[in-house]
């Protein structure tokens, strides 16, 4: 079963190397070749799971990668039920989201290149879920980030895109540096970057308590990077530059959700040291809110999208702080089929809505799409949190854990998110999908024909009439209207799969299953083995039943928020937000998220710069004095060698026979014994 | 002294005249085809130079190629590069390196006799006769081909090597451009 | 036969001459032609002492005809760029030909 896990990888990297050497110019081809490539990946991720299911287990495959001396460094399998678990999502989400890019992505120019590139992302992203040592762990993680790079930058033409990409590699690499610290730190003390040895060694005490720390919060601050946790989130909202089943693979399902892998395959570090969990849920818990409450105001459709999953990843690591590793994997797994629902469902309505992102141009698409408006309702469903949706028993987990560690500012935080959740996430669907036409709906005349090269996403005041623009006549919207209809079934289809997904997903952890999820994913302590812990945690798994005070608080927040979001939005009759003047300059402050990218480009101007401006002024002046003194000592000696240079050979010969003259001289008037020997003489 | 001696002494000093008088024309001679002609006779004497010391072979040798072949080649180049009045066309450096070049020269001249009498004074006068029968040709050519015979076939390739390389270096940059137009070519390129 | 010294005092004068032109003259060919003269000059003295201390081992007469090949094949490609440095820069002098200085 273990070598079935490397095909499971290497089969998506042969597409990428197929297309993007052989196959470049045969688009068809080139999109069927990844999707069969990560097709049999999928099936040969789901006999690992079923495998797994049977016979739970750690098993490990390794082959010596490089050994220099002590050091020996690994490239192998690690397979477990956290891994099995996240190679059937991974392999699921990029198979679905591959189908559907045969017809979002249908009209790019770039249709190959794309699919290669999804190729090579699902390689990385695969190779990271079955890493079993850091430093494989880390290569792929930077795979991971150079393919996101590439993908969101992959209409690179556009400048907003180029500097989207370029923001996404160097915040993450920024929290990456963080990740590799903490990968030499445990090397220093341990000498091994295996998992299962570094857990062990920590397990046994042979690390400083503050090493320990150290180390676990230099981890979570490459998982911070990655997950899009604050203060490293600036990079998700703008990374929607990408094609939109990009945004469902990579900043949904699968990438940001490596943070929160790292964090739970690294769970011997966290629970290691008291101090890193409480950072890791505190953290976690106030980006659950701080995204949240970005989300209610914005209006790019992509997004708010793009803010709830960085609150629902904020879920995810609060769970993890709070002792909960099998609330936030499971959160994880249910997350990544809603999120990437919602994803895909917006950007089956940008695609046949001329490519508009902003959901006050739109309004009533129910009537045109209904397969769309349906699933999209459902992930919001399962996203807000309601009963009996995927997200419900999540999310319900979660909150139970985080009750149990006593932690209970962050309960009631969780819960109130769960309320601003239910309301951004109908928010939405009420202004796209319910109600009247948007004034200010494109008439489709002027954004028909850059399909495959979408504009750029138009981030305005909420209320597209604030911009000053004039409303578009009613026939010319009517006249639109005739184009509009439901997407093709190869985008609908992965839309209903998910959706179905997102509604059955959540009974797997229905608690005090006998089989559930709580009994097959757990931490189980350090090391590989565990027998016992294990037996334990599937004992005090089956007898837990329901927290029914925490599925009554969660579910009332759930129904409160959606009431809001009906009374506010249900019956709209203007393109405008009401809660703009309800919340007035708060508001205000929300829609420009906190102004934390501005914050960032304050301080980079003036500490950053300033600081770069010092070092460059003593690089300028005594550095390079130093360096051009030497440079101009050498000039000097180089001058005068250069007279001998001239470049005339008749020069050249002259020197050389006047050397020759002196060597004669000196041999025949100095050293006439030396002569006789060396020209013989007559005997 | 005996005649004989004289008669030698005569010969060597008539060939070392040649051979002297044509070096100097080389360098003094302010036509460069005078100057090539002047080499030609110092060739010649250097040739019967080889035959005062009885290196017959030498001296044919010497004959064929440098003023067959060598001085002969030499006259095409000049003729290839010349223009204009040829009377000026073998003159000396700047002043400077005229000087210290004839200081060099002479300095050379001066310390090397110096040496060479020091070393060997007046000896050996006679030089060793031959065996009666010896035949010196006969003996070169078979060493030639049998002790020496590797040296000889490198000889040979260095000079098939070194003529590949003087036509590649000589020819035209650009053939079929530079290249003059031969009668009947025209037109084709 | 006159005694050895008086050929390796010929041998020195052309040697000198040689040497002498070669450092002096302007035009390459005349440089050609010195270096030429030069090689004579070690080859009267290489003829001249394999005659006077080892008449019958001829090693002195094989070092002349390598020389002589040599000589050959250093004319011909000597020749062979003086041709083209007068093609492509209109010029003999060797004065003119300083590219390659520092």
């Amino acid at each position: 079963m273990v070598n079935l896990a490397w095909w499971v990888v290497f089969l998506p990297l042969l597409a990428f190397l197929l297309i993007s050497l052989v196959t470049r110019p045969h688009r068809k081809l080139s999109g069927w070749i990844t999707i069969l490539a990560v097709g049999a990946s999928f099936v040969l991720s789901v006999a690992i799971l079923l495998d797994m299911l049977a016979r739970p287990g750690a098993r490990e495959s390794a082959w010596q990668w490089l050994s220099l001396g002590p050091v020996h460094v690994e490239l192998g399998v690690l397979l477990d039920p956290l891994a099995a678990i996240m190679l059937v999502v991974v392999t699921l989400v990029s198979l679905l989201v591959q189908i559907y890019s045969t017809a979002y992505m249908g009209e790019d120019p770039g249709y190959s290149r794309y699919f290669a590139f999804m190729g090579l992302f699902t390689f990385s992203m695969l190779g990271l879920v079955v890493a079993n040592n850091y430093l494989e762990m880390y290569v792929f993680w930077e795979l991971v980030g150079l393919c996101s790079y590439l993908l969101i930058g992959f209409w690179y033409e556009k400048p907003s895109a180029a500097a989207a990409a370029k923001k996404a590699f160097v915040v993450t690499r920024f929290g990456d540096f963080g990740f590799l610290l903490a990968i030499l730190l445990l090397f220093g003390h341990l000498g091994t970057f295996n998992f299962g040895e570094v857990a062990q060694g920590v397990a046994d005490g042979r690390l400083p308590a503050a090493a320990v720390t150290a180390a676990a919060l230099l981890v979570f601050f490459g998982a911070a990077g990655k997950s899009a946790q604050f203060p490293l989130h600036v990079w998700l909202p703008d990374a929607m530059e990408g094609p939109t089943p990009v945004s469902a693979l990579i900043h949904a399902a699968t990438m940001v959700a490596a943070g929160v892998y790292l964090v739970a395959r690294t769970y011997g570090l966290f629970v290691s040291s008291a101090a890193s969990l409480l950072v890791v849920a505190y953290i976690g818990g106030f980006t659950a809110l701080f995204a949240a409450t970005i989300a209610i105001a914005q209006s790019d459709i992509k997004r708010i999208v793009a803010y709830s999953t960085i609150s629902q990843l904020g879920y995810m690591m609060m769970a993890l702080g709070a002792g909960g590793f099998t609330a936030g994997v499971f959160h994880l797994m249910t997350h990544a089929f809603f999120k990437a629902l919602l994803f895909l469902g917006a950007g089956s309505v940008i695609l046949m809505y001329f490519h508009e992102q902003n959901i006050w141009r739109m309004g009533g698409l129910y009537r045109y799409m209904k397969i769309t408006a349906i699933t999209m309702i459902v992930a919001a469903l399962a996203n807000a949190g309601l009963f009996p949706f995927a997200g419900f028993f999540s999310k319900d987990e979660i909150l139970v854990a985080v009750k149990e560690s006593g932690h209970l500012g962050l309960y009631w935080i969780g819960a109130f998110t769960a309320l601003l959740t239910a309301f951004y996430m109908f928010r939405l669907v009420f202004v796209v999908f319910f109600g009247p036409r948007s004034e200010f709906s494109p008439s489709g005349h002027e954004a028909l024909p850059d399909i495959g090269n979408p504009r750029p996403a138009q981030v305005e005041a909420p209320g597209a009439g604030a911009s000053g623009e004039p409303a578009v006549s009613a026939q010319a919207r009517a006249e639109a209207d005739k184009h509009l209809h439901e997407s093709p079934a190869v985008v609908t289809l992965p839309l209903m799969i998910l959706a179905f997904l997102s509604i059955v997903a959540g009974f797997w952890g229905w608690p005090g299953l006998s089989h559930g999820f709580g009994s097959f994913v757990f931490f189980s302590g350090a090391g590989a083995g565990g027998g016992a812990a294990a037996e334990a945690a599937r004992a005090a798994h089956a007898a837990a039943g329901f927290d029914w005070p925490t599925v009554i608080v969660s579910n009332f927040f759930v129904l409160l928020g959606l009431l809001l979001a009906w009374v506010l939005y249900g019956r709209r009759r203007r393109a405008a937000d009401p809660l703009a003047e309800i919340l007035g300059p708060v508001f205000t402050v929300l829609e420009h998220k906190y102004y934390v990218d501005e914050f960032y480009l304050w301080f980079i101007r003036h500490f950053v710069d300033g600081g770069a401006a010092v070092l460059a002024w003593i690089d300028a002046n005594i550095v390079n004095g130093i360096a051009n003194g030497i440079g101009a000592l050498l000039m000097g000696i180089g001058g005068l060698l250069r007279l001998f240079q001239n470049g005339w050979v008749q020069r050249y010969a002259l020197i050389f026979f006047i050397a020759v003259l002196v060597l004669v001289a000196v041999l025949v008037y100095r050293e006439p014994a030396l002569t006789a020997a060396i020209v013989g003489g007559a005997r | 002294m005996s005649t004989d001696q004289l008669g030698s002494l005569l010969v060597f000093a008539g060939l070392a005249f040649l051979v002297v008088g044509g070096g100097l024309g080389v360098v003094f001679f302010r036509n460069v085809f005078h100057a090539a002609v002047s080499m030609a006779f110092a060739f010649l004497g250097v040739a019967g130079i080889y035959f005062s010391l009885q290196a017959d072979f030498l001296g044919v040798i010497q004959v064929l190629i440098y003023i067959g072949a060598v001085a002969v080649i030499i006259a095409f180049a000049i003729m290839l590069t010349r223009r204009g009045d040829m009377a000026e066309t073998n003159r000396f450096v700047s002043p400077g390196q005229l000087a210290l070049g004839a200081l060099t020269a002479a300095g050379l001249w001066v310390a090397l006799l110096g040496l060479g009498l020091s070393q060997w004074p007046g000896q050996p006068a006679q030089a060793p006769p031959l065996p009666a029968g010896t035949d010196l040709t006969l003996s070169l050519g078979q060493l030639l081909l049998s002790q020496m015979a590797l040296p000889f076939e490198i000889a040979a390739v260095l000079l098939l090597v070194a003529l590949v390389g003087a036509v590649l270096i000589a020819r035209e940059d650009h053939p079929g451009q530079g290249r003059r137009e031969q009668p009947g070519e025209v037109g084709k390129s | 036969m006159v005694p050895l010294p008086y050929y390796f005092a010929l041998s020195l004068t052309l040697f000198s001459i040689g040497l002498f032109g070669a450092l002096t003259k302007r035009n390459a060919i005349t440089v050609l032609m010195s270096i030429e003269l030069m090689l004579n000059a070690v080859n009267i003295n290489l003829v001249a002492f394999s005659r006077f201390i080892t008449p019958q081992a001829l090693l002195g007469h094989l070092f002349v005809i390598f020389t002589i090949t040599v000589a050959a094949a250093e004319v011909a490609v000597g020749l062979a760029l003086v041709l083209t440095l007068n093609r492509h820069r209109d010029s003999v002098n060797l004065q003119d030909f300083t590219w390659l200085r520092g």
